[in-house]
């Protein structure tokens, strides 16, 4: 798996574009989708639903998706919204 | 939408929930109220302080906190609503209005420490101890989803405020397995934003983490929305949860929580028997081994909750979801009073341009076709759409009646029991704002003069509480304003005295009962023994009858001696539109409106008695009316033979009186146009208005007319 890619430390609104473009492009490269979660600090719903497309997308192309070293915050509100699923799939 | 915007609503929707506590405590002073109004109550608080902690109103947050904890203990049962109580919440109620106002910058910030003293007074400790858990409940209820930033912070590890260790740790104790079995499951909750609830930058996750901490758990998610990544537009939402939420939560409160979203679908059952959380399939985003094909399976969504059977009978009716609340809520919308003026004036553009066009075509002798009929009532129904925009309930006026005749009640002593009828009654925003202050004054006096101290009451047989009655009611194309009261009425004997005393008639003046009562609009009449600050400076009743004719209506009184006396306001729905008659006078061209005339006639030889100048008296079927010569008056050549003029009798707040001009041209509606706005002031003119054929024809200001008229020496009389 490559080296994680390092989630900002706030996925608000704004963040999500960026997001999906980012991942939009690993996922046209045909790439692991490996992210690292311990920056992160503030998480919203655009950004949720946006990894949690991409995961689907990943599997969907058998790739593997990945966050890994999820900080507090984001564990927290993975937790909180019932999708702390989100952070156990590590590996294709 | 930026964040003065929003403040702007919660100010607005403060209004609103002052008004719903008004309507409430005059249920409660009637006794006439039950559970539901004291949870309104407390709704309306809660909101009130929810907001003003968003939007940093510290006073108004703390004082409404305060209250709030009252109110709760009134809920609960734990107080009692007691007469002493309801003083108590009204002086409160009254504290948070002024705390309102003070947050909207109209005033200072009142001083509550006697008000927050009597509601400690009254709920002891418990109140203290309720606070804080109702403290936190509420502090991100009413949050703005334009305080995500601020408000997301709080979950940000470096910040020391923020996010603190034991905050994150019981917020995970809430989602602990072991944790969901305690609180009694008792309330589902499925929760589907709406489609653009990022907008404004909102934030659902706000909401979910305040259920959370409200004790919400088995969170689950509902992707089954979720688009694939290449359709998925960042700016739409598209994820929903269920939820369940302990039984000790009041729905109320988890209704609450979605106060100030629109749009969302939020259905909250009773007696969910949702299968635990774990038993439940994830949202099925599968791990990337589980996928075989192409097109990733769909996700599931979680089923839709199933009620717990229950008795018919006690099965509560089925509460309206937030849904339909706020489809309700966005079927208004809130328009700038610019806009809407910008289109009554074009609206009365298009009427002035119709009946120029009619008149045109008349000349070509073109009138009567079909077309041309079908315009105008085209052009009428929209102008009457249009004036019905501005048209609001005189609710909003009456709203303020409680508060008035609490504060009298505390200066007189007196005890007023208020009677408020026809508050749906609809009329023009501009009569709206402007007849608040004359009907303030005449409520005053009433309470002031009219209604007799309980002992005086108690004396002459009557309650010990005094009624007043304030009714709007529509009649014959007006509004029609009471305000009457039950008290001593008008002392005919005293202000027959007072008046011929300050010489505003002379001692052997022949007065009917009408004209005596009428007396007490004269500039400069006050029967009141001693000025107090309520009313009686002297400048009361004439100023209300200056006030209401500005608005183009009249004020008449009826009274009994002992029994009370009703106060009559006669105002028109709108004033940007007029039924007049056009008459000529000379070759001048004017307007009278319709709602001062009684009827039109001719002069028959031997009704007309002439007097010194040009003034006369015109017999009418008995009655000697003054005639009012407008040429002469306002000083047009004019025909002076009344055998060729035609006589209008109007009627006024003075009475009834002839309006004599050379000929009746039409009788038709106008669009008003402003003389002071656009020229002058000019006395016994009202306004002004363009004519079908082009001209400016001026509306006269019948009242006016006839007031100039009787400063003349033969009509003093």
């Amino acid at each position: 798996m490559s080296n994680p890619e390092q989630l900002p430390a706030v996925l608000n609104s704004a963040a999500a574009q960026p997001l999906v473009d980012l991942l939009k492009e690993r996922l046209a490269d045909n790439e692991p989708i490996n992210l690292d979660g311990s920056a992160v600090a503030q998480l919203g719903q655009a950004c949720l639903q946006v990894l949690l497309s991409v995961r689907a997308a990943a599997a969907s192309r058998e790739l593997a998706f990945a966050i890994t070293n999820p900080s507090e915050a984001l564990s927290m509100m993975t937790e909180m919204s019932g999708c702390s699923d989100l952070l156990q799939s590590a590996e294709a | 939408m930026d964040l003065d915007a929003i403040q702007q609503m919660f100010f607005q929707e403060s209004e609103e929930g002052l008004q719903a506590l008004e309507s409430c405590f005059g249920l409660c002073r009637e006794a006439t109220d039950d559970a539901e109004t004291i949870n309104t109550i407390f709704r309306a608080v809660h909101s009130i302080k929810g907001g003003a902690g968003a939007f940093g109103h510290e006073h108004l947050q703390d004082f409404a906190h305060h209250y709030e904890g009252v109110l709760d203990q009134l809920r609960s049962g734990t107080l009692a609503m007691t007469p002493a109580l309801l003083d108590v919440l009204l002086a409160a109620f009254d504290t948070l209005s002024d705390h309102v106002a003070a947050a909207r910058g109209e005033r200072g910030t009142p001083d509550d420490s006697a008000v927050l003293a009597a509601l400690a007074g009254v709920s002891g400790a418990q109140a203290e101890e309720a606070a804080p858990a109702a403290e936190s409940a509420a502090a991100a209820i009413a949050a703005p989803a334009d305080d995500f930033d601020a408000l997301m912070s709080l979950l940000e590890p470096s910040a020391p405020a923020a996010a603190p260790q034991d905050d994150f740790d019981a917020l995970m104790s809430l989602l602990a397995p072991g944790a969901t079995a305690s609180p009694t499951p008792a309330w589902h909750l499925s929760i589907r934003p709406s489609g653009d609830a990022f907008a404004n930058g909102g934030e659902p996750l706000l909401l979910l983490r305040e259920l959370v901490r409200m004790g919400g758990s088995k969170v689950v998610l509902d992707g089954s929305t979720l688009p694939p990544i290449e359709e998925l537009d960042v700016n739409r939402c598209y994820l929903g949860w269920s939820l369940e939420m302990p039984a000790e939560v009041a729905k109320d409160d988890i209704e609450a929580v979605f106060e100030f979203v629109d749009g969302w679908q939020v259905d909250i059952t009773q007696g969910a028997t949702q299968p635990p959380a774990e038993t439940l399939p994830p949202v099925e985003i599968d791990a990337p081994q589980a996928i075989e094909a192409a097109p990733p399976p769909p996700p599931v969504a979680v089923p839709a909750p199933v009620a717990a059977p229950e008795p018919a009978a006690s099965r509560p009716a089925p509460a309206p979801a937030a849904g339909d609340n706020n489809a309700a809520a966005s079927a208004t919308i809130r328009v700038e009073l610019d806009k809407l003026d910008r289109l009554v004036n074009l609206v009365g553009e298009l009427v002035i341009t119709q009946a120029m066009l009619a008149q045109r075509l008349s000349e070509h002798g073109l009138a009567g076709n079909s077309e041309l009929t079908s315009l105008e009532n085209l052009t009428r129904e929209l102008q009457e759409s249009a004036m019905s925009i501005r048209a609001q309930p005189m609710k909003t006026v009456f709203n303020r009646v409680p508060r008035i005749i609490r504060e009298l009640e505390a200066d007189t002593g007196k005890r007023v029991r208020l009677q408020l009828d026809g508050e749906m009654t609809e009329v023009d925003k501009t009569v709206v704002e402007r007849i608040g202050e004359p009907l303030t004054h005449l409520i005053r006096n009433a309470v002031d003069h009219g209604i007799e101290s309980p002992e005086e009451r108690l004396a002459a047989g009557k309650s010990e509480d005094g009624v007043l009655r304030v009714g709007a009611e529509q009649r014959s194309g007006r509004i029609v304003i009471t305000v009457a009261d039950d008290g001593r009425g008008i002392d005919r004997a005293r202000v027959r005295a007072k008046a011929i005393e300050r010489g505003i008639v002379a001692p052997d003046a022949m007065l009917s009962d009408e004209e005596i009562d009428n007396l007490i609009f004269a500039p400069g009449f006050s029967t009141a023994e001693k000025v107090s600050n309520i009313s009686g400076r002297g400048v009361g009743m004439d100023v209300v009858r200056r006030n209401v004719q500005a608005l183009g209506g009249r004020i008449g009184v009826s009274s009994r001696f002992g029994s009370g006396a009703s106060f009559t306001l006669s105002l028109p729905l709108t004033l940007a539109v007029l039924d007049g008659m056009i008459v000529k006078v000379g070759e001048q061209t004017f307007v009278v409106p319709l709602g001062n005339i009684v009827e039109s006639l001719r002069a028959q030889p031997g009704q007309l008695s002439h007097l010194a100048d040009d003034a006369a008296i015109l017999d009418v079927r008995g009655a000697q009316l003054p005639v009012l010569p407008i040429g002469a008056l306002l000083g047009i050549p004019a025909k002076s033979d009344p055998n060729n003029t035609v006589m209008i009798v109007v009627d006024t707040d003075a009475g009834q009186a002839v309006i004599m001009v050379d000929t009746i041209e039409d009788q038709r509606q106008v669009v008003v146009k402003s003389l002071e706005a656009n020229y002058q002031a000019i006395p016994g003119v009202s306004g002004a208005t363009i004519l079908g054929d082009g001209r400016v024809a001026l509306i006269l200001d019948v009242e006016g007319v006839l007031a100039g008229a009787r400063r003349r020496p033969a009509l003093a009389a």
